[in-house]
């Protein structure tokens, strides 16, 4: 049973490394807390739900308009909003991105009213059985290698493009990069762009295994900034570092102290790991 | 001079507000109060300390659930229960200052976040709490409209008292100090300024306040549940207000509360549902043109127009 | 101060005060001859959707009583008027609003909020004011615990909800004899909980799992996979509805069979049906009221002309929330008519002593203002919802078959 409870928790670990991974990128190289990111994985959500309704579009081929929707839709909003004020107080790109997670929860409220809704395809609870040892459900899986797959082209475009390279030196130092002929402000852009269409495949995984309503976001921002401080920024591999220690951890606590102790756990973890090491596990010193 | 009596005319017009309205505007200037406490008592940690406490609620939370606690298990009456919340949350300031601001800028921002949410997920599962099915306060044995004078007054004294205090801790070397561990902490650090010291008393000094503004909360509410109290909304309304009214001045949060409150209460007036998507728009705008905040505009520090928008603008875009 | 600063200082006054006289004032100012209802209720926010149920209901029900010419009080008629006031799914929010519906918009009686918390702090003010509120939204028996004399529910006592379910267990063959028991770490099922184990040991059933869990959590694997090993032959389940969808969508991932499940908040909605599909099947449900019920009606005829009406208008299937929400204006309607005046202490007193045939059922109060009467047990059977115990239209379909063996 106990190997049951830990596969259950590296899966689990898997949907939330998938669900930070774009708020670390925003994080990491912008310095932006990006509050309304579990808005952009609603939305990423709803993008899903509807192709289906509508298109009875296969959930996993929806995952393109998503992604590349919920990019353009970042890319925008960085270029017309929050660019506004990037180089103000840090809490005023905090409050800002919270300003624009009320008005996204908000305007889907109104659109879709707080129904809750779910995708149903047929695989959606498809399970195999591990020797007879576990079970592994099937989507769980798919969203652990997706997540591990969208974290390796991230690493590609981050390390191996020109486009990598500037994203990489804006973050390091905003002035020096820009003196070297960077477009400061479009490599802002294009990363948020980057982080939300993470956010929108996040949100589509996320409509094929759990039911959707426009207020879901809070608590997947909140459980996301675990994630992204467990890991560490500036590295690719926080995200999926984190989310597996924060999976493994909450499904050994809940196994031991009881199912409502989730939250008490991994906000505990999160204070913890800034007081001992605000960098993160993979993050270096200070 | 002048300055003084316009105070004086407004703290008049508070003090004889109630006596000439009607019971709804009495409670909806309280909640005016309450958040004009907060978003100053936020100030404190968060404008002049240039510490950006994204857990501010904790200790509302806190001073409202002790308050619920000694009242309702300890029989207790409200004068010592309301202290003790104030005393309580500051004390808790100073336990969780003391490692949390160590951290800096974002960091310090995500592990208060982290505090509050875990004092939440904590107070859930205690039995003293009576976890997530709420606790009730015992009610106020008055009239109905000697029950609002109670609550309107204690906060209104409340306010002026966190006022009085900021304005006090300005003209001592506490507030050089806050305000010079804002400017550069490292240098305030080298010309000797206790810094740990300095910065937790100000992140209790907060608590202590917020802890107070909870204490009546409760009280006039009657019955409490931990996910209201310790929202990450309601921390963020208070920034929201301390940001739109000016941080860093003495009356700036007040006057974002009030202004934020009635323009909110408005339109929810006249939009059953839409009015939390203008309220969205209203943030986003306030943030974007005037993050310094209106009070400068209305003192008339700042002139209104085009030219001061674009200003802001000019200043924080790249 | 320089004249631009008292400029400035001028204009900003005089537009906060404008704005505070325009809220001070009642934006409709109401003709004498109505009746006035006031309701603060989530329009936006977590309990958006279940506070909508209600809306709707109250408006049906307005209609239909003004369409039989409105509340009868000294020999004259008042149509009815609802204002209606968005809590945003808060409690110190809608007791602000109950306070603005009774000193500003001077509302006769109040209509209840959804759920029980916000409920408890409405009541409070109500009681302040001594002006009677029934509320259809809220079962926890923590609102009528503190003596509040203005404030009547009428949703069964929580920890009654899984009664008859136990009851139809020991009928069942072969007869189960574990149970589990998860619930909600909220009011409302936490009596749920408590309640069911209760009864559950008072018939001989043995409780081998008795766990809570959080409101706000979306994955259930850990409890899956404990259940799992544990096997029990019933399991019932405080649940909400994201929770219950949750619960079941995982269970199948994870491959756990229960022979028996029964959830509290989710099956009677046509959301959890919709949403769940084929895995929805042989879900056992509660609820104080069934679309299969036929009860002759006050408002309505009878529950299927209820029914009927209320798909006509709503395109959806009404459940017990909205059932529940007819019966609160039913009994008003009632009780305004019995004590022939509005005065608020004599309708109360009036409240109190209803016995009134409605769609909801027969309605009578306990001393404490909760409802007498318990719940059904439903099951899902072919997409559809139907009584099964006591004396419901279907037989029960018991053991389940498992997840691999359906088709």
């Amino acid at each position: 049973m106990l190997l049951q409870v830990i596969i259950n928790g590296i899966l689990k670990g898997g949907l939330y490394a998938l669900m930070a991974l774009g708020m670390s990128l925003i994080w990491g190289v912008m310095d932006i807390i990006n509050i309304a990111h579990g808005s952009f994985i609603m939305l990423g959500a709803f993008c899903t739900f509807w192709l289906f309704e509508y298109f009875k579009l296969d959930p996993i081929l929806s995952l393109v308009f998503s992604i590349s929707s919920m990019f353009f839709l970042g890319y925008f909003i960085q270029k017309y909003i929050i660019n506004l004020v990037i180089r103000a107080v840090i809490f005023i790109t905090l409050i800002l991105a919270f300003g624009i997670e009320i008005f996204i929860n908000n305007f889907a409220l109104v659109l879709w009213t707080a129904d809750v809704r779910k995708v149903q395809v047929p695989y959606g609870a498809a399970n195999f059985s591990l020797g007879g040892l576990a079970t592994i459900p099937f989507m769980r899986l798919f969203a652990f290698i997706l997540a591990i797959i969208i974290t390796t082209i991230f690493f590609i475009i981050l390390n191996k493009t020109k486009l990598g390279r500037s994203i990489r030196a804006t973050a390091q130092d905003l002035d020096a990069a820009r003196l070297a002929g960077v477009d400061v402000a479009k490599t802002y852009s294009l990363t948020f762009g980057f982080g939300v269409a993470a956010a929108g495949a996040a949100g589509t995984l996320w409509s094929l295994l759990f039911p959707i309503n426009p207020m879901m976001g809070g608590v997947l921002t909140l459980k996301s900034f675990v994630v992204v401080i467990i890991g560490g920024l500036g590295t690719m591999l926080g995200p999926i570092i984190g989310g597996l220690t924060l999976g493994v951890v909450e499904a050994l606590g809940t196994n031991w102290f009881g199912q409502s102790f989730e939250n008490l756990i991994s906000f505990s973890i999160l204070v913890l790991v800034l007081i001992i090491r605000p960098r993160g596990i993979l993050g270096g010193s200070e | 001079m002048k300055k003084i009596s316009v105070y004086l005319i407004l703290l008049l017009i508070a003090i004889i507000l109630p006596f000439f309205s009607n019971n709804f505007i009495i409670r909806f200037v309280t909640t005016i109060f309450m958040f004009g406490i907060m978003a100053s008592a936020w100030n404190i940690i968060g404008g002049y300390t240039g510490y950006a406490s994204f857990g501010n609620v904790v200790f509302f939370g806190i001073g409202a659930y002790i308050t619920a606690i000694l009242m309702e298990k300890g029989g207790m009456p409200f004068y010592l229960a309301f202290p003790a919340a104030g005393i309580g949350a500051a004390i808790f300031g100073i336990l969780i200052g003391l490692p949390v601001l160590r951290l800096r800028g974002h960091y310090f921002a995500i592990a208060t976040l982290g505090v509050a949410e875990a004092v939440k997920a904590l107070v859930d599962n205690l039995e003293i709490t009576e976890g997530n099915s709420g606790i009730y306060v015992p009610t106020l044995n008055l009239p109905v409209k000697g029950q609002y004078y109670f609550y309107y007054f204690m906060m209104l004294a409340t306010l002026i008292g966190i006022i009085l205090t900021t304005i006090f801790i300005l003209r001592r070397k506490f507030g050089y100090g806050i305000i010079a561990i804002r400017e550069d902490e490292d240098a305030a650090n080298a010309v000797g300024i206790n810094t740990t010291l300095f910065k937790t008393t100000a992140f209790a000094l907060s608590g202590f306040f917020t802890g107070l503004a909870g204490s009546i909360y409760a009280y006039q509410l009657g019955f409490l549940k931990p996910e209201p109290v310790f929202t990450v909304q309601t921390t963020v309304k208070m920034i929201v207000m301390a940001v739109f009214g000016g941080i860093g001045t003495i009356f700036g949060p007040l006057l974002g509360a009030f202004t934020i409150e009635v323009i909110s209460q408005i339109l929810s007036n006249y939009f059953l549902v839409i009015h939390t998507l203008f309220f969205g728009v209203i943030v986003i705008l306030a943030i974007i043109f005037t993050p310094q905040g209106i009070i400068d505009i209305v003192t008339g520090r700042k002139k209104f127009g085009m030219a001061y928008l674009m200003e802001n603008i000019r200043k924080h875009r790249i | 101060m320089t004249n631009r600063v008292k400029c400035y200082l001028r204009v900003y006054l005089f537009l906060m005060v404008t704005l505070s006289l325009i809220l001070s004032f009642p934006i409709v100012s109401y003709a004498k001859d109505v009746i006035k209802f006031g309701c603060a209720i989530a329009f936006t926010g977590k309990y958006s959707r279940e506070g909508k149920l209600y809306v709707d209901s109250y408006k049906l029900a307005m209609e239909q009583i003004n369409k039989m010419g409105g509340i009868k009080v000294g020999g004259k008629s008042y149509p009815i008027e609802i204002k209606f006031y968005d809590d945003k799914s808060s409690d110190s929010e809608s007791a602000k609003l109950v306070e603005k519906l009774i000193t500003q918009d001077k509302v006769d009686l109040l209509l209840g909020p959804y759920t029980s918390w916000i409920t408890i702090a409405n009541s409070l003010v109500a009681q302040r004011y001594k002006i009677p509120m029934i509320e259809g939204g809220g079962a926890s028996s923590k609102i009528f615990s503190r003596g509040n004399k203005y404030i009547f529910g009428t949703l069964p006592a929580a920890g009654q909800y899984f009664k008859s379910t136990i009851e139809m267990l020991t009928t069942f063959k072969p007869k189960p004899k574990t149970i589990a028991i998860l619930y909600a770490d909220d009011k409302f099922n936490i009596m749920v909980g408590k309640g069911a184990k209760k009864t559950a040991e008072k018939l001989g059933f043995k409780v081998v799992y008795f766990e809570k869990y959080s409101s706000e959590n979306t994955d259930f694997t850990t409890m899956l996979t404990k259940l799992k090993s544990i096997k029990p032959d019933a399991v019932l389940v405080g649940s909400h509805l994201g929770t219950g969808i949750n619960l079941l969508h995982q269970a199948k991932e994870l491959d756990v069979n229960f022979p028996f499940i029964s959830l509290t908040v989710g099956p009677s909605e046509a959301n959890f049906r919709k949403s769940l599909g084929k895995d929805a099947e042989y879900v056992f449900g509660v609820a104080s009221w069934s679309l299969q019920m036929n009860f002759k009606g006050y408002l309505f005829k009878d529950t299927k002309e209820f029914i009927k009406m209320f798909k006509e208008k709503y395109g959806y299937d009404p459940d017990y929330h909205n059932a529940s929400g007819i019966a609160v204006l039913a009994v008003f309607k009632d009780a305004i008519q019995r004590a022939n005046t509005l005065n608020p202490e004599k309708v109360r007193d009036a409240i109190a002593k209803t016995s009134l045939d409605t769609i909801y059922g027969h309605v009578e109060f306990n001393p404490n203002g909760q409802i007498k009467g318990t719940s059904v047990a439903l099951q899902i059977q072919g997409g559809e919802i139907y009584q099964v115990y006591p004396k419901g239209s279907r037989k029960p379909i018991y053991p389940a078959p498992p997840w691999k063996k359906r088709k």
